[in-house]
């Protein structure tokens, strides 16, 4: 069961809704009933055995953290460290093992296990920076890992978000009900409307990549708004779900295409991820590096060094293949790039042209998480610069049409999302949003799976 | 700690090394990371700056724009040691 069938939106999450809410004014229930729509949630969508091996790294977690409050000052640092590496141990070792690389073991990577380490991670070092309290159960811990609306793709969350959430009033709230409904409307919308006929029509160019020549910016322009589209549809149900049990989740995309600069980009793509490695990895590693230097002044070599490094490993966060590794390196060099540019006085470019360099630049990236191969990914960024000609893909028919579906949502689609989920109550609106859920659920038949579910 | 000490030694600091213009009319309100002056990594630099100057530690989560977005926030984190 995912978000996307019929028992999920019908049945699941009524259900859940009406439990959760019903414990709203018996605090001692709530944090079960979360748990238990977690844990219905995740066995039905991923099986027992994976269900397992989340609530086990949740409980090593809370224990380790447990251990760490009463042990003496002087061990802390080292028993945090060893809750958080025994973490990533375990994602290491899936990602290691999907890509491959420890042969038979681990071939299949559990659901959402890239989003509920990092979440669990982030709470056993909140907890060690004392930004956070530990949690004061088994059960409080385990319903934050297994939040079924953030589980398999996030948003990453904060355990003191969610438990300030958890244990805070969450009355019947119009506004958080309003924003469940339309969010969850807009992101099935995203995904069956959008991201799916998209990732369809673009499907064929891509298995004959061979043959793309110019036509290549078509393929790779519509795989990035199916990137899109997929990844901020499966957020804004996940958003809509959570606020429909009474959470506020935070925002995980603004508009990323409109991004002015690459370091922009970062602040709009995937920002909870985002923030999660400013926070835990870019910020201490940049500090850690500084301090060991006499004099802060001209530390470009540092901020490009910290830069590079936080976006490879991000890429290997998606998997441990050398596309991810490629795409992250890719990335940490724009930003480095980028930085020496700010820095140099007296340099710039009018907004519609770095817009335009942005997402160009994004565009160049993409192709590295498309392409199963080297050769692939060379292949289309030769088309793309026009080495083979305009192309002969099978789609020419088509490819009108196409142009102008892609043309048309880079035109709109950031103020018609802005439209629909934040404009004023109208009547127009209000039909819109209907039709949108009445195709969107009559589209639901020919789904596919979320794209992030794969990380 | 002298707070008007404090805030020119930020402020030259903040111009010169962060925004590489020693010569930057920096306001005490104007906005350093929302206007683009500074990024993350310049926040880093001016955490490490600050513990070496008045040895006061400002922890990564305190590093954010709703804490370190002007020279007047700064200038009381500093101050509240």
């Amino acid at each position: 069961m995912v978000f996307l069938s019929y028992s999920y939106l019908f049945l699941f999450l009524p259900g859940a809704v009406l439990l959760c809410r019903a414990s709203v004014t018996r605090a001692a229930l709530r944090t079960p009933a979360l748990l238990l729509t977690g844990i219905v949630y995740y066995s039905l969508a991923a099986g027992l055995p994976q269900l397992a091996l989340l609530l086990a790294m949740t409980f090593v977690t809370f224990k380790g953290v447990g251990e760490l409050m009463t042990s003496p000052v002087a061990s802390r640092q080292r028993l945090g460290l060893m809750v958080v590496v025994a973490d990533l141990a375990v994602l290491a070792a899936f990602k290691l093992g999907e890509a491959g690389i420890l042969g038979p073991v681990g071939r299949v990577l559990p659901l959402g296990i890239s989003f509920y380490t990092f979440n669990l991670v982030s709470y056993g070092l909140d907890v060690r920076r004392r930004q956070t309290a530990p949690a004061p159960s088994f059960l409080s811990l385990a319903a934050f890992s297994t939040f079924f609306p953030t589980v398999a793709a996030g948003p990453l969350l904060r355990y003191g978000h969610f438990r300030e959430q958890e244990s805070g009033a969450r009355r019947l709230d119009a506004e958080l009900l309003e924003l469940g409904a339309l969010s969850l409307i807009v992101g099935l919308a995203k995904k069956t409307l959008v991201a799916d006929p998209l990732g369809a029509a673009i499907e064929p160019l891509f298995a004959d990549y061979e043959r793309l020549g110019l036509d290549a910016w078509l393929a790779v322009t519509g795989y990035a708004y199916q990137l899109y589209f997929d990844f901020s549809g499966y957020t804004d149900m996940a958003i809509g779900a959570a606020a429909l049990l009474g959470f506020r989740l935070p925002p995980n995309f603004n508009a990323p295409y409109t991004a002015v600069h690459i370091t922009d980009f970062w602040q709009r793509w995937h920002m909870t991820m985002s923030q999660w490695f400013r926070d835990y990895l870019f910020l201490p590693l940049s500090r850690a590096l500084l301090r060991r230097r006499p004099s802060l002044d001209g530390a470009d070599g540092v901020r490009a060094v910290c830069l590079v490094f936080t976006m490879v490993v991000i890429g290997l966060w998606h998997g441990a293949t050398w596309s991810f590794l490629a795409w992250g390196l890719f990335h940490g060099l724009l930003l480095a790039g980028h930085a020496r540019l700010r820095l140099a006085r007296g340099f710039s470019i009018p907004v519609g042209v770095s817009r335009a360099l942005t997402f160009v630049a994004v565009l160049v990236g993409w192709v590295l998480l498309r392409s199963p191969s080297p050769g692939m990914a060379a292949r289309i960024w030769g088309a793309m610069a026009g080495l083979h000609g305009w192309g002969a893909s099978s789609l020419h028919s088509r490819g009108p049409l196409l142009a102008a579906v892609i043309v048309l949502l880079v035109a709109t689609n950031a103020p018609l999302e802005r439209y629909l989920l934040h404009a004023g109550r109208s009547a127009f609106r209000s039909w819109a949003l209907a039709v949108l859920l009445v195709l969107a659920l009559l589209s639901m038949g020919a789904r596919r799976p979320f794209l992030y579910f794969q990380f | 700690m002298d707070a008007a000490r404090v805030r020119e030694e930020l402020r030259a600091f903040i111009s010169r090394t962060l925004i590489r213009d020693p010569a930057y009319p920096l306001r005490d309100d104007e906005p350093i990371i929302t206007a683009g002056l500074i990024d993350s990594f310049a926040l880093a630099e001016l955490a490490v700056f600050i513990e070496r100057e008045w040895q006061v530690y400002i922890p990564d989560p305190d590093l954010t724009v709703d804490r370190m977005n002007t020279l007047d926030q700064i200038v009381a984190r500093v101050l509240e040691g």
